[in-house]
């Protein structure tokens, strides 16, 4: 196998090298391989060196004269030579200008765009993520996890070390204002499973845990919030009101493993040992992650992982067992928890540029072939007049070459620009998003396929299709030139393949399109113009040493009320609701919501836990959530012994039968009694193309605990920019330590609601624009060439009778029967192709037949009007000019 | 040529000379003499070797022999009256530097 690898290399060395030593290189590597057949080292010695040979063979055969004298001549001389054919090749290609440009172009377009993509590709999905044996950890999927769970986990002895953190809001004050961070509780083994390394001081050590008032800030915080100042080590900083010693900063160069703590994390602290979540099993707060053991395989792995699950089941199954089902414990790689959700669109993303990239070839080999047939004539001229043919080669090469380096170079730039405006335009929840740039593997990307592209699909079927086409160059008098049938043929074909590929993106473009549009349309069942939403942290006071007693819901509602009543004082605002969670305030990732199974009374209740929402009693006037039946609760009404709720429509026919018949039914939450005062209609709480599930909103009275969130909505219609300012103002007036609050206006949420499908649908708009336009510029392009080389017999057929009209329709019906051919091949290629986007789609049947027709129909305008032009040209040929021509 | 006009050899090149001034060799051959003269310190693979005799035919240092009913696809090479000058400048040369360098090699031994 060896052997015949090395004799295709053989056949890769210049001619008169080959044919010299070829055989016999050949029988000495078998030689050597007899000798000893079991050394690997001699074949991976002949592979190895073989590419270095062959640069410097071709160097030699195209650059030096073939003269021994040569060796010792100093080296200036040779690179005389080649300065020489570089000036040459300028010159020459200064001659065809419009032929230099729209090669550069169409490189630089599709260089550029597959070269952005591929940089986002690149760092979101091939580079390995920067942790030590980074494909050996493992993530425990499945939800998150309490830390007597994790406990069962570490029984585990394929997996050697184990890391887990959960992220939260907390607000920091050093100095000033009090600021909204992200902090992250992680274990002690966190920090060595991910390689982290500190910049200054130190990070978390397994004693920090015992006395849990220290942080470790981000490298990023460190510089935006303390400028940088080595001297913050060793101070005491204060995180919800609670001093915190800094004890580190974690090194620049360290990325936060997303799927364990999220993005932007700001400081970093170890677990609170006192803290509920240390022992209860009903704390599903932890993400957790862990290192094999050198030895251990993922199978082992997840065989002791579901034994794990399968035991803590046997002890504990009213937790563990869910719907008769064991809660399984799967374990996933890092990299495909961290990417696996992304996979798929970004490799969609570059199959739609690799098609435009396509495209942009058949182009250049088009334009290629023309110029190959005028560069033959010259080449046959000056062979005729004593040129060697590996000068002629040369020449071309570099002359290609040279094209190849400047579409490359303004494909590089087309690519800073591309992924500075992918990163603008990009949706939220891109893992890995901050590692995206322009660097070097990209760069060499560029360069690589740039070269590749003209040199395959430019000057290889030229060279071959020009020396074919003509069997002597020079007898043809240049303007009644004509290409072979094979050549015709082949340009055909080019056509042909460039619309079906267009129409394979136009379709996809146009079914994205499609799903975004519907998506646009969808009745959220709730307001949202006019409102705003303000997440806030409210601190549980009750930890604070200083404020020991004052745990309480009732508290908790107190303070809520005090910040309503302020923020409602607001001149233009008409309503102020507050809630655990508000709708579209989960879009673009996060942990949604309380869940839990109300007992309906008398019903057979639902048998999956579903959305809590408790909310104040003016949220449904505030987002004129609409009842099917039953109203909400007044304000003010703290029945006894039993609390107002509203639940779904959907939930009130599943358990009742019909909406009417749920009001005034009874269910327990925990240990809460329930009645039922209305039945609300269907939202999309958690964004357009999710499902509306079956949500309960009770009072936030009726809360069974005072959770440290919360979310403000107020309903104003003034849009200037001091809203913002009161509202905060407002807030500060009775909770004078909360963080800058920020203000989402849900319009804005329902934006980056659909963000995701706007996105790809601009973008494969975008790809199907340039590709439309290549695809006219490349009929009427082809046409055209066809025009001129059959001027002399349009000339002849006009001289003999034929109407112009009759010319045109030729042309013209040429040109739209290729299209035709592309188009029916392309309806092939989008039909398998719609598969790919199927699971992408929302509201569009995939393979939606009006759309196909749609972008069928586009195209064939498209080919049309390229085909009118050379149609055009071709009817206003002047018979007795282009016959007088000869 | 004179001695000046011969700079130091490669390793290689100095070894494949020595090799064939022993007698005619072929590719196979060469690659084994120098592989068990340099006590497997240079290691041959075919292109390098072969371009490397291309370059010395060229030159003029190695000539090809005729070995009458030997295979006829294998080429036998031979040391020419040039590569031998060749070769004992360079051994000259590199005796005359050890030479400059052995008393103090032996000073440090002491």
């Amino acid at each position: 196998m060896i052997l015949g690898l090395y004799r295709a290399l053989i056949r890769l060395l210049p001619r008169h090298v080959r044919e010299r030593d070829g055989e016999e290189m050949l029988a000495t590597l078998a030689e050597q391989i007899a000798a000893v057949p079991r050394q690997a080292g001699v074949r991976r010695r002949a592979l190895i060196a073989f590419p270095w040979v062959l640069a410097l063979e071709w160097r030699d055969a195209l650059f030096a004269k073939h003269d021994p004298a040569e060796q010792f001549l100093p080296r200036g001389s040779r690179m005389e030579a080649i300065v020489r054919m570089i000036r040459q090749g300028a010159r020459g290609l200064a001659r065809t200008p419009a032929f230099s440009l729209s090669v550069i172009l169409l490189l630089g377009a599709g260089v550029g765009s597959a070269s952005a993509i591929f940089a986002v590709v690149d760092h979101v999905l091939l580079r390995p993520l920067p942790y030590p044996d980074a494909d050996r950890i493992i993530r425990v999927e499945n939800g998150s996890h309490s830390v007597p769970a994790i406990r069962d986990l570490q029984a585990m002895r394929s997996i050697g070390l184990w890391g887990a953190g959960a992220s939260e809001n907390a607000h920091l004050t050093a100095t000033g204002d009090p600021l909204r961070v992200r902090q992250a509780i992680v274990t002690d083994g966190f920090f060595p499973l991910f390689g982290a390394q500190a910049e200054v001081g130190r990070l978390l050590q397994s004693a920090d845990s015992q006395v849990p008032n220290t942080a470790v800030l981000s490298y990023g915080t460190w510089m935006r919030v303390f400028g940088g100042d080595r001297k913050i080590v060793g101070q005491t900083i204060h995180i919800n009101d609670l001093p915190v010693l800094v004890v580190g900063v974690l090194s620049n160069s360290f990325e936060a493993p997303e799927a364990l703590v999220g993005e932007n994390v700001d400081l970093w602290r170890p677990l609170d040992p006192a803290a509920d979540y240390m022992t209860n099993r009903s704390y599903w707060k932890f993400e957790l992650a862990g290192r094999l053991r050198p030895g251990a395989t993922l199978t082992q792995a997840r065989l002791e992982a579901s034994s794990v699950a399968k035991s803590r089941a046997a002890l504990d199954p009213k937790r563990y067992i869910d719907n008769g089902k064991v809660l399984d414990l799967p374990l996933k790689t890092m990299r495909e928890a961290t990417t696996g959700s992304v996979e798929r669109p970004l490799q969609l993303l570059l199959g739609a540029v690799g098609l435009l990239l396509l495209v942009a070839c058949v182009n250049v080999t088009h334009l290629f072939l023309a110029w190959g047939v005028g560069r033959n004539r010259e080449m046959a001229l000056r062979r005729a007049l004593g040129a060697r043919t590996r000068s002629l080669v040369a020449q071309l090469l570099i002359e290609s070459g040279m094209l190849g380096v400047a579409g490359a170079t303004l494909g590089a730039l087309i690519a800073y620009a591309g992924v500075h405006a992918f990163l603008t335009l990009m949706p939220a929840g891109i893992p890995r998003a901050a590692t995206i740039a322009v660097d070097a593997p990209v760069l060499f990307f560029a360069a690589g396929i740039g070269m590749f592209t003209v040199l395959l699909f430019g000057l290889l079927p030229a060279l071959r299709l020009a020396g074919r086409s003509s069997g002597n160059s020079l007898r043809g008098s240049g303007r009644t030139h004509s290409e072979g049938r094979g050549a015709h043929r082949f340009r055909n074909a080019l056509v042909v393949g460039e619309v079906a590929l267009s129409l394979v993106l136009v379709a996809q473009a146009g079914w994205l399109l499609r799903s975004f549009i519907r998506m646009s349309q969808v009745d959220l069942g709730f307001r949202t113009t006019g409102v705003v939403e303000v997440p806030m942290d409210i601190p549980a006071r009750q930890v604070t040493p200083a404020n020991p007693g004052a745990a309480s819901v009732a508290e908790w509602n107190r303070r809520l009320e005090a910040i309503r009543e302020s923020v409602g004082q607001i001149r233009g605002v008409d309503g102020v609701a507050f809630g655990l969670s508000m709708p579209l305030e989960w879009v673009g990732g996060g942990k949604c919501c309380w869940s839990s199974l109300p007992q309906f009374a008398g019903k057979q209740s639902p048998e999956r836990p579903m959305a809590v929402h408790p909310v104040s009693d003016d949220f449904f006037t505030l987002f004129d959530i609409r009842f099917a039946a039953g109203e909400s609760w007044p304000r003010g009404t703290l029945a006894s012994n039993s609390n107002p709720a509203v639940i779904s429509e959907q939930l009130a026919t599943q358990v009742f039968g019909s909406a009417s018949a749920a009001v005034g039914g009874l269910f327990v939450l925990g240990k809460t009694n329930f009645r039922i005062v209305g039945v609300a209609k269907e939202t999309k709480y958690y964004g357009a193309d999710q499902a509306s599930g079956t949500p309960v909103y009770i009072p936030t009275s009726a809360l069974p605990f005072a959770p440290d969130n919360v979310t403000l909505a107020v309903g104003t219609e003034r849009a200037d920019n001091a809203i913002g300012s009161d509202i905060r103002t407002a807030i500060w007036r009775t909770e004078p330590s909360l963080p800058i609050p920020v203000i989402n206006p849900v319009v804005e949420l329902s934006r980056r609601d659909s963000a995701n499908r706007r996105f790809e649908a601009v973008l494969f708009g975008t790809f199907s624009v340039v590709a439309l336009l290549l695809v006219g510029g490349g009929v009427a392009g082809t046409l055209l060439y066809m025009v001129r080389l059959q001027k002399r017999s349009l000339g002849i057929r006009l001289a003999l009778g034929a109407t112009p009209q009759g010319i045109a329709r030729g042309v013209l019906s040429n040109g739209l029967g290729l299209a035709g051919l592309g188009v029916l091949l392309g309806t092939v290629g989008a039909w398998f192709a719609g598969r790919l986007i199927e699971s992408r789609l929302y509201g569009v049947e995939a393979r939606d037949i009006r759309t196909l027709g749609l972008a069928v129909a586009v195209l064939m305008l498209v080919a049309f009007v390229a085909s009118w032009i050379p149609a055009r040209r071709a009817a206003i040929t002047d018979p007795i000019e282009s016959l007088r021509a000869e | 040529m004179t001695n000046s006009a011969v700079t130091a050899l490669a390793p290689r090149d100095l070894l494949i000379l020595a090799v064939l001034a022993d007698g005619p060799s072929h590719g196979y051959g060469i690659i084994k003499s120098v592989e068990e003269r340099s006590g497997h310190d240079v290691l041959l693979d075919p292109a390098n070797l072969y371009r490397c005799l291309r370059r010395m035919s060229a030159d003029g240092w190695i000539g090809e022999v005729e070995v009458p009913g030997a295979d006829e696809r294998r080429r036998t090479y031979r040391i020419s009256h040039k590569g031998r000058t060749i070769l004992q400048a360079e051994v000259h040369r590199l005796e005359s530097l050890l030479r400059s360098i052995n008393p103090s090699l032996a000073g440090q031994k002491r």
